[in-house]
């Protein structure tokens, strides 16, 4: 919502404020960026991770906690939670560090660009800490498979399909979004000169990416099974939600490489930072935003983790 | 639908996908023309080799329980109910043994029978 609103700002300055109006805009994008990858969703994620260890505690789901029960113990949890809450703390302290001494110098973005890459070195610094949670997490499944090894394993008899987990239209608009970009870059870049190893970067580097996006879907979907003890419904709507975010954001990311190469086209550097901070925003609520907003922890079927699971 | 296979179970585990196919088509929780996941997904579901899932699929398509309809993928065969009830292990013991019977009633010994089996046997594969 915050982006939507800064667009619409944007869209609406008089020529003539226009870079006084682009420096305010960029300090309030900086600041939303701040608050919501660096307070927001981290807050969140530590409050739904307290929620499980509080509801779903190892005595009664031990499935759930593969480690011995001594590495759960309360103080231990709670040792690690703060540590990540302190962590996104002082990145916090750092960007506002940063903004200070910005405005204190009287800063406004470059006409000639460049300064996007301080706003996007920032994000890469805001998701180290959820980066960490995320290995955590896939250590804490890959030691429950280890421990799964042998006995009772369990698969729906439901084929899966892409489209089962996404409409087919959002697919086709990434699709489209991609091609425009490539078309576009090639026209501007390409065509106009040698193809330098600049742009053959730009193009394997894009196009990885969506190959990447497309391998992570694939494992996704008829991939071996990442929680050995997931309900079958609860693992198809986990699959719904990363297929979505992956393709929500291949669309945005298109669109912001598109925008990039208009600004350096029509000499509007000026909104890079400012477009480069909306982006990143938009990336964090597409991933993590979207899981937490969509995947309710009180939905998720935990009767899996019971030592005698009353589901089965 | 649900499937669930014991690994430590003595029967191979192609045997235990095959028998829960058959029962659940059987119990009609799948009816002709449901889908079925294809080798890899299932294979991965159940932590399993793709070839151990493959083994249990052409065993079901030889009984015309499921078929393949190329890149669509597979289903459960219009016949799957009928086809389910036919148990081709126990059909070749009993004509097995019927057979084994009369050679010895005519008086071939144990180890004749068994040369003679083996032999045509290995016959068999030689020439596949």
């Amino acid at each position: 919502m915050p982006v939507v609103i800064m667009l619409i700002l944007a869209a609406t300055i008089p020529y003539e404020e226009l870079d006084v109006s682009v420096v305010i805009l960029f300090y309030i994008a900086f600041l939303s960026q701040i608050y919501l990858i660096s307070y927001h969703y981290p807050m969140r994620l530590r409050q739904r991770i307290l929620y499980v260890f509080n509801h779903y505690p190892p005595a009664d789901y031990p499935k759930l906690y593969p480690q011995p029960y001594d590495y759960y113990a309360k103080e231990a949890q709670k040792g690690g939670l703060r540590a990540f809450r302190n962590i996104n703390f002082i990145i916090i302290g750092i960007g506002l560090a940063v903004l200070a001494a910005a405005a204190n110098a009287g800063y406004s973005p470059s006409l000639q660009g460049g300064d996007e890459i301080f706003v996007m070195a920032y994000f890469m610094l805001q998701i180290c800490p959820l980066i960490y949670v995320e290995l955590a997490n896939a250590k804490l499944y890959k030691r429950m498979r280890e421990v799964q090894k042998g006995g009772v394993r369990k698969a729906s008899m439901q084929p899966r399909h892409l489209f089962d987990f996404i409409a087919p239209v959002y697919v086709g608009i990434a699709g489209f979004v991609y091609l425009a970009w490539l078309t576009l870059f090639i026209a501007d870049r390409g065509l106009n000169g040698p193809w330098t190893g600049e742009v053959y970067g730009t193009v394997f580097g894009i196009t990885g990416i969506h190959v990447f996006y497309g391998l992570m879907i694939a494992k996704h979907i008829v991939g071996k099974k990442v929680d050995p003890h997931q309900d079958s419904e609860d693992r198809a709507k986990a699959t719904g939600f990363i297929v979505k975010s992956l393709v929500f954001s291949s669309i945005a990311m298109n669109l912001f490489i598109t925008f990039s190469i208009l600004a350096d086209r029509y000499d509007f550097e000026l909104y890079d930072p400012l477009m480069t901070s909306i982006f990143v925003q938009c990336v964090a609520a597409l991933g993590i935003g979207y899981v937490l907003r969509v995947s309710k922890i009180d939905a998720i079927n935990f009767n899996v983790y019971k030592k005698d699971t009353a589901s089965e | 639908m649900e499937i669930v296979i014991d690994i430590n179970a003595p029967a191979p585990l192609f045997t235990q996908l095959v028998e829960q196919v058959k029962q659940a088509v059987l119990s009609e929780k799948m009816a002709p023309g449901d889908a079925l996941p294809s080798i890899r997904q299932l294979a991965a579901d159940l932590e399993l080799n793709n070839k151990t899932v493959a083994k249990a699929y052409r065993l079901l398509e030889r009984d015309s329980v499921i078929e393949t309809k190329g890149y669509r993928g597979t289903f459960i065969h219009a016949e799957a109910k009928t086809n389910s009830t036919v148990d081709m292990s126990t059909w070749v013991t009993t004509t097995l043994t019927a057979t084994i019977s009369s050679f010895q009633q005519a008086g071939v010994t144990d180890s004749e029978i068994r040369i003679a089996f083996g032999n045509i046997m290995n016959n068999r594969s030689s020439k596949g």
